[in-house]
């Protein structure tokens, strides 16, 4: 434990008894001045793993940054050669195809930091194959990720990632999360072929580009809701939350007119803010290519291509849109360009349950649509577009039960 | 000026591994240090801390034991590696915070804490739920004037735990109050002694 002393202008180490106290008698001065003086708070950066301290002096407060606590030993190359716990920093290189026997997952990466798990493009096989858990900094690249059902690779509690030029799943299994993320920080989903859907819940940070998403058609196929899902509505209430989804493949494998197989959406987004959702080619869904619900705050819509679908671009359900931007977007055969309705009223504290703030309104305001190209096809388009906010509440009739 | 003697605590499994070699201890070698662009709040800088919402933001305590001490939040710039060498944009108010000293922390829930100088009526402690922008609690959680306080991260021992450090240097561990609702410090104990604490 590192404790900052504000008259001597140290920063003194200490070991850590067992219950998480220091142990007087190990104390060790870490850093000290002059010119450094008056120390105050301390803070380690999770995404450097520096630490930040600020002084106190009214001539000359400062914040210093001290770099190189991650660079000690212990960073090392093994080879992986059978399912198991990674709990300590490395390079892991996978030699055989993994099965996981025992259930509860393969690779089990968890309570560490700066791992990377090279595959060579040999297979690992569970349920998930891979999962990471309580990890700042990760890399896993070039793996067939394969199971019975469920996860590809479930992340959480995690930031600092990358999960590159994997094979997620497979045509002919029905994978409804064959990524998940929950509460993972600054992570990058690139060239990867995914078969099945990318959940993002309660993330922040997160990149998806360029990759190849398309629906798996097993035997028996109920439908996937969407091929990216994601939900942030803890964060728009209060925190920052980024999400950008650029120049991905997106193959639902179904259409508006075939409602047993395939995909709903191409992109699912609930509750978001500063969502970049670009340059992607989406098509064979049924209900829609990119749907929204609850609010969509701050974000930009633009430059995808999009075929064949009921709708290209729509909100439902909790439907509420501020300062979006939706721009050249190119469109062929679907029966709409745009469609925003809202089916339900406010929703109260907590609707989620856990902890999100109550709806203060349903906002359509300050957002923009320009240059956007809608191509007819087989089928002659119903309408370009339908704004209808409230439409869905139009003759009902409100009363309090 | 008077130099406060609170504390900053930092939980860190240290390596061993310098530049200005004569202000590393014996034993700790491979560092670097930079000082920071000065962020334009009001000096006399106090508690500090990473939002854990995002891991572009920056909490600083700034006009520290003054009445109108208060929190700001800044976006930081990173580097290519990711480590912070500036600030982006204006400073943001995170919430007021009257005599703010140098110890502030996310508690598992959300709650925000962070202690108060001493002679403040009392009180030691001062929390905030999540979103507020004023202190919603003040306590006075120890006997002595706390500088300090954190939350043991988790895959520590005592993971989960309270620990204040006060000016005297005792070391307090509190189980509870995770919530922000901890009431004077009877559940708590003393666990430990790091005498000489005003160095």
């Amino acid at each position: 434990m590192l404790v900052a002393e504000p008259v001597s202008g140290t920063i003194a180490a200490y070991s850590l008894d067992t219950a998480g106290n220091p142990i007087p008698g190990t104390r060790r001065a870490f850093f000290s001045g002059p010119p450094f003086r008056a120390p105050q708070g301390v803070a380690f950066d999770r995404i450097s793993g520096d630490l930040l301290v600020s002084t106190r002096l009214n001539s000359g407060s400062a914040i210093y940054r001290i770099s190189g606590f991650n660079s000690g030993p212990g960073v090392g190359f093994s080879s992986l050669s059978q399912c198991m716990e990674i709990t300590t920093p490395g390079h892991f290189t996978l030699t055989v195809n993994l099965t996981d026997t025992q259930g509860g997952g393969c690779v089990k990466i968890h309570d560490t930091y700066n791992v990377e798990i090279e595959c060579n493009n040999l297979t690992i096989f569970g349920r998930p194959a891979i999962s990471v858990a309580n990890v700042n900094g990760f890399v896993i690249r070039n793996c067939r990720l394969e199971g019975p059902s469920g996860t590809g690779i479930a992340v959480s509690n995690s930031g600092r990632g990358e999960i590159v030029k994997n094979t997620i799943g497979s045509l002919a299994a029905l994978h409804l999360s064959t990524v998940d993320f929950y509460a993972v920080r600054s992570t990058v989903l690139s060239d990867n072929t995914i078969f099945g859907a990318f959940q993002h819940h309660r993330s922040t940070g997160t990149s998806i580009l360029p990759n190849r998403f398309t629906a798996p058609r097993p035997t028996s196929s109920p439908l996937l809701p969407g091929l990216i899902l994601s939900d942030g509505s803890l964060n728009v209430q209060s925190m920052p939350f980024t999400l950008s989804i650029e120049s991905n493949v997106l193959d639902g494998q179904s259409s508006p007119t075939n409602t047993t197989t395939g995909v709903q959406t191409g992109i699912l987004l609930a509750d978001g803010k500063k969502l970049n959702v670009s340059g992607n080619q989406i098509r064979n869904t049924i209900l829609a290519a990119i749907m929204t619900s609850g609010n969509i705050v701050e974000s930009n819509f633009s430059g995808n291509t999009i075929d064949t679908t009921e709708y290209a671009i729509s909100g439902r359900s909790s439907n509420s849109w501020t300062n979006v931007r939706v721009a050249g977007n190119h469109v062929s055969n679907v029966l709409g360009l745009f469609v925003l309705t809202r089916t339900f009223g406010l929703r109260p504290a907590n609707w989620d349950g856990q902890g999100a703030s109550a709806d203060k309104g349903v906002y359509f305001q300050g957002n923009s649509f320009s240059g956007n190209r809608l191509t007819p096809g087989p089928s002659p388009a119903e309408h370009a577009t339908t704004l209808p906010i409230f439409d869905l509440l139009r003759g009902y009739q409100i009363k309090r039960l | 000026m008077r130099l406060r003697t609170g504390f900053g605590l930092a939980f860190l499994l240290v390596s061993m591994t310098s530049l200005w070699a004569d202000t590393f201890g014996q034993g700790f070698s491979g560092y670097t240090v930079t000082v920071l662009p000065q962020p334009q709040v009001p000096v006399s800088f106090g508690a500090l801390t990473m939002n854990p919402g995002s891991d572009d933001e920056l909490i600083l305590g700034a006009g520290s034991g003054g009445s109108s001490a208060t929190f700001y939040r800044l976006v930081v710039q990173r580097d290519s590696s990711g480590h912070i060498i500036g600030f982006n944009g204006p400073p943001a108010i995170f919430a007021t915070a009257p005599k703010l000293d140098s110890g502030a922390a996310f508690g598992p829930q959300g709650y925000f804490a962070y202690t108060i100088e001493s002679g403040s009526g009392g009180v030691d402690i001062g929390s905030m739920a999540p979103g507020s922008l004023v202190t919603t609690r003040t306590a006075n959680v120890v006997a002595e004037t706390p500088g300090s306080l954190n939350f043991v991260p988790p895959h520590f021992p005592g993971a989960g735990q309270l620990k204040i450090l006060t000016n005297s240097g005792k070391f307090y561990s509190l189980d509870h109050g995770l919530d922000g609702s901890w009431n004077h410090c009877g559940k708590c104990h003393v666990a430990g002694d790091l005498a000489g604490g005003q160095r």
